[in-house]
């Protein structure tokens, strides 16, 4: 039996932020709070899911920058209100 | 132009892994044979059954008797246990192939004639003794007469090890003939996928030359004071060109003029991507992504290319 087995890497977007320029590419795009996903696959199916980093990410060129617990928490949670 | 090719392909394809795939190709497995011919070779050592430990050893032997058992498996025999008659008159436990030459007691040779024929030497590895082949030894040696042979004093006869003929150094170095051809096969395949990328990228040279746009560019190339030629990421610089190359051995040219913008990014097709790309955005509109960073790599050199290429571009992305 062949068990097709791998590990991937997907970007779950939790908040919009808004436009804004970016540091990488220069653009005034959109910006996403967004956390990596690394996942365990089997069949191409996600069984495990591991958080490697949170951060924001611009949509134009995926630069990501980092954030710490904390501070993804307090952009989260400000993101939220704005909505409301 | 033909020098300029070359340059561009060992940027993909690397000397360096051309002479890994070689050395896996001719190198391991001339010394896995060597590994296979210095087992092989081994002396054998004088088989003693009470204390024979692992080393390949020698018996001389008159005669084997039986088979009293046969290992199976599935419908297959593996090895046939015989008890033999060694040049002291000793019985030892012996296993064989499904198969043997050695002459048969009750068979080929009988009571008389046994030590006619002088001994034949049997080569193998000391195997413990187990109990459950040794109840079949007694099983053997007891019916029809009772010879007084029990548990207790078995070993005051045959000793603690038998010794097992299939398995001998030249079977034990089939191994390495096996790890010798997986690494030929191995070598060889990949030093054929990397010529045959080779040539698949000289191919795209040459059709970017049919308007003659490769001869102008390998010739800024030749006219640069400093061209920089990078394996990561795969691309090339002059004062006037940019060069990349992609791992589906696609090659971009674009005059370093009419490029505005120069960044890392991950998204290809709208989707995030874990490996990096140098894009190139042109006054027209156009962003070119190219020269890959393979998955989740940071590389300073990879970063350096961008920065070289910032601050090369006229309008845009230096000023960023």
């Amino acid at each position: 039996m062949i068990i097709v087995y791998g590990w991937r890497s997907r970007f779950k977007p939790e908040a919009q932020l808004g436009t804004e320029k970016c540091e990488n590419c220069g653009h005034t795009a959109e910006h996403i709070l967004a956390k990596q996903l690394n996942q365990a696959t089997l069949f191409g199916l996600p069984i495990v899911s591991i958080t490697a980093k949170r951060g924001i990410m611009c949509t134009c060129c995926g630069h990501f920058k980092l954030l710490s617990n904390d501070e993804y928490k307090a952009e989260k949670s400000s993101a939220e209100m704005s909505v409301k | 132009m033909e020098e300029f090719k070359k340059r561009l392909i060992s940027l993909r394809v690397t000397p360096r892994t051309k002479l890994i795939c070689a050395l896996a190709a001719f190198a391991l497995p001339l010394i896995f044979l060597a590994v296979s011919f210095f087992v092989s070779a081994e002396k054998p050592v004088d088989f003693i059954p009470i204390d024979s430990g692992s080393a390949y050893s020698k018996a001389e032997i008159y005669a084997v008797d039986g088979p009293f058992v046969q290992e199976t498996k599935g419908e297959r025999t593996n090895r046939n246990f015989y008890l033999a008659i060694n040049d002291d008159g000793y019985y030892i436990v012996l296993a064989t192939g499904a198969h043997t030459d050695l002459p048969v007691y009750g068979v080929d040779v009988d009571a008389d004639s046994y030590t006619a024929n002088g001994t034949t030497a049997v080569m193998g590895t000391p195997e413990p003794i187990s109990s459950e082949l040794a109840a079949y030894v007694l099983d053997y040696i007891n019916y029809p007469e009772d010879t007084g042979i029990n548990e207790e004093n078995f070993s005051n006869y045959f000793g603690d090890y038998l010794l097992d003929t299939t398995q001998t150094p030249s079977r034990n170095a089939s191994v390495y003939y096996v790890f010798a051809a997986t690494a030929f096969i191995v070598g060889i395949t990949f030093l054929l996928t990397y010529a045959g990328l080779g040539k698949k990228l000289g191919k795209k040279i040459d059709a970017l030359n049919s308007d003659g746009t490769m001869d102008k560019v390998a010739a800024d190339f030749e006219a640069s004071a400093q061209p920089v030629y990078s394996k990561t990421p795969m691309a090339a610089v002059s004062d006037t060109y940019f060069v990349g190359i992609d791992t589906q051995n696609n090659v971009t040219v674009l005059p370093l003029s009419e490029v505005t913008n120069v960044y890392e990014c991950n998204i290809i097709n709208g989707q995030y991507s874990p490996t990096s790309y140098i894009a190139l955005e042109t006054a027209d509109g156009r962003r070119v992504c190219t020269s890959p960073l393979a998955k989740g790599g940071k590389d300073a050199r990879f970063a350096d290319m961008i920065s070289l290429l910032k601050s090369k571009i006229s309008v845009g992305g230096a000023a960023l």
